[in-house]
């Protein structure tokens, strides 16, 4: 199987990749748009909205990732490339993003910072029904339990049907931590950096 | 409340350190991490100890060593981030967060804003080395290699510019359960959003929960089972 890394100069593509190669995946860091063609691609996204989106439209990603959904293929969002997946974010004075999902993303209530990690429980007969994840191919659980690592300022705000969606945490109830629509999932947690349950929900995703 | 380790990098080997001195060689660098991963410490703080105008960008190999880590563990790495030209040495690494200490005690606030810019706001970490010296408070400034009085530095623009606050206790580094927590009253800092490090143990741990502190950095014998991290993360959960 193999999966594209897009790669925009910002995130953490090292340990995104050293996370994926652990499944013995082919993955490939993809610079330019036109070599996005994989049938499954990860967004990972480090960073703030503004820049991001200002080096993700001057590459000419944008429409290749729009394609990308739209030809069926999927894609999985890190942190901030889950964010970007909504309409619009209030970070560095605001920001319109990708418009893929419909919500926005705001600062944390309180001005909280959310740094550390969060128990989920995930049932992977959940999300696996419509065929797009959880195919089994690298992983046979079909619960997916562990902690998870979050380090974050701004989080999402869903306004979609989705397919599966957990909250963020038990004190931030309001806020998505992970969301799954059709061929696009997301998670607001850090799968690379998050052990031995990082790489179960990776295998249990795919 | 999280709890992690600390680990200082020099010349491809891990350290781990006493009164801000005496360096504990560890070993090899992968090595440590891969039992680090597996006693599922909540982050890991790489520390390159620079003295004097050093910057990070002078160290190759340490560099490349910690390019090529290997760990599905939270890092965060700091030592001689000192100017805009170390930035693109940091976009390679396989790191979340980024340590500054000289750059926050110097008001050097266009590189924190440059550090936020390229990584996140939640990315900029400030540490301050203090110590007591008859009473009064000190905070050590790495790229003069000395101690400078507290009044000097311009602690409430370091608590706004960053997203978390490390006190490193360091009359207290490396022995256990002697971290000064009146630091934290002395500084004013909030401690949601204060990191300690420096001579702390299970009980340091369990103060530090009590007041709500952000995490503790575990800065010794983390290798050791009895002091490892899930050893601590009981006494945590216990308390």
């Amino acid at each position: 199987m193999k999966i594209d890394i897009i790669d925009i100069g910002f995130g953490n593509i090292s340990s995104v990749k050293n996370w994926l190669d652990q499944l013995e995946l082919e993955v490939t860091r993809v610079t330019h748009p036109e070599n996005l063609t994989s049938e499954m691609c990860v967004l990972p996204g480090v960073g703030s909205a503004g820049p991001y989106m200002e080096r993700l439209n001057a590459s000419g990603f944008t429409e290749a990732i729009k394609y990308h959904v739209l030809k069926g293929r999927r894609l999985l969002g890190i942190c901030l490339g889950f964010q970007i997946l909504f309409e619009h974010s209030d970070e560095d004075g605001g920001t319109e993003l990708l418009s893929i999902l419909r919500g926005k993303v705001e600062r944390i209530d309180g001005n909280q910072n959310h740094n550390g990690w969060e128990n989920l429980d995930i049932a992977v007969n959940s999300f696996k029904f419509k065929g797009y994840w959880g195919r089994g191919s690298h992983s046979s659980k079909q619960f997916l339990r562990g902690r998870a690592f979050y380090n974050h300022e701004y989080a999402v705000l869903n306004n979609d049907q989705c397919d599966y969606s957990t909250r963020l945490s038990s004190n931030l109830r309001k806020y998505t931590g992970l969301l799954i629509k059709d061929n696009v999932a997301g998670a607001q947690f850090h799968p690379e950096k998050s052990q031995l349950f990082g790489i179960n929900f990776i295998k249990g995703l795919l | 409340m999280r709890i992690g380790t600390s680990v200082l990098v020099h010349n491809g080997l891990a350290y781990q350190s006493y009164n801000w001195s005496i360096y504990r060689p560890l070993g090899n660098v992968q090595g440590v991490i891969d039992a680090l991963d597996e006693y599922e410490c909540d982050e890991i703080a790489l520390i390159f100890p620079t003295r004097n105008d050093q910057s990070i960008a002078s160290k190759t190999n340490d560099l490349d060593l910690v390019k090529n880590i290997c760990s599905t563990s939270p890092m965060s790495i700091g030592g001689g981030i000192r100017s805009f030209d170390d930035i693109p040495y940091l976009r390679e690494l396989p790191l979340e967060r980024f340590i500054v200490s000289s750059a926050a005690v110097l008001n050097n606030w266009k590189l924190i804003e440059q550090l936020k810019y390229h990584f996140g706001p939640q990315a900029v970490q400030s540490i301050l080395p203090v110590k007591y010296d008859r009473e009064e408070l000190y905070v050590f400034l790495c790229s003069t290699n000395k101690f400078i009085p507290l009044n000097k530095i311009d602690l409430n623009a370091i608590a706004e510019l960053s997203n978390e606050v490390i006190i490193y206790d360091t009359n207290a580094d490396g022995f256990m359960d002697r971290f000064k927590f009146n630091l934290i009253s002395k500084l004013c800092l909030d401690p949601s959003k204060t990191i300690i490090t420096g001579g702390v143990g299970p009980k340091c741990i369990k103060v530090a929960q009590k007041i709500g502190i952000s995490a503790c950095m575990i800065d010794n014998r983390t290798l050791h089972s009895e002091n490892s991290i899930n050893a601590l993360k009981r006494h945590a959960r216990l308390s």
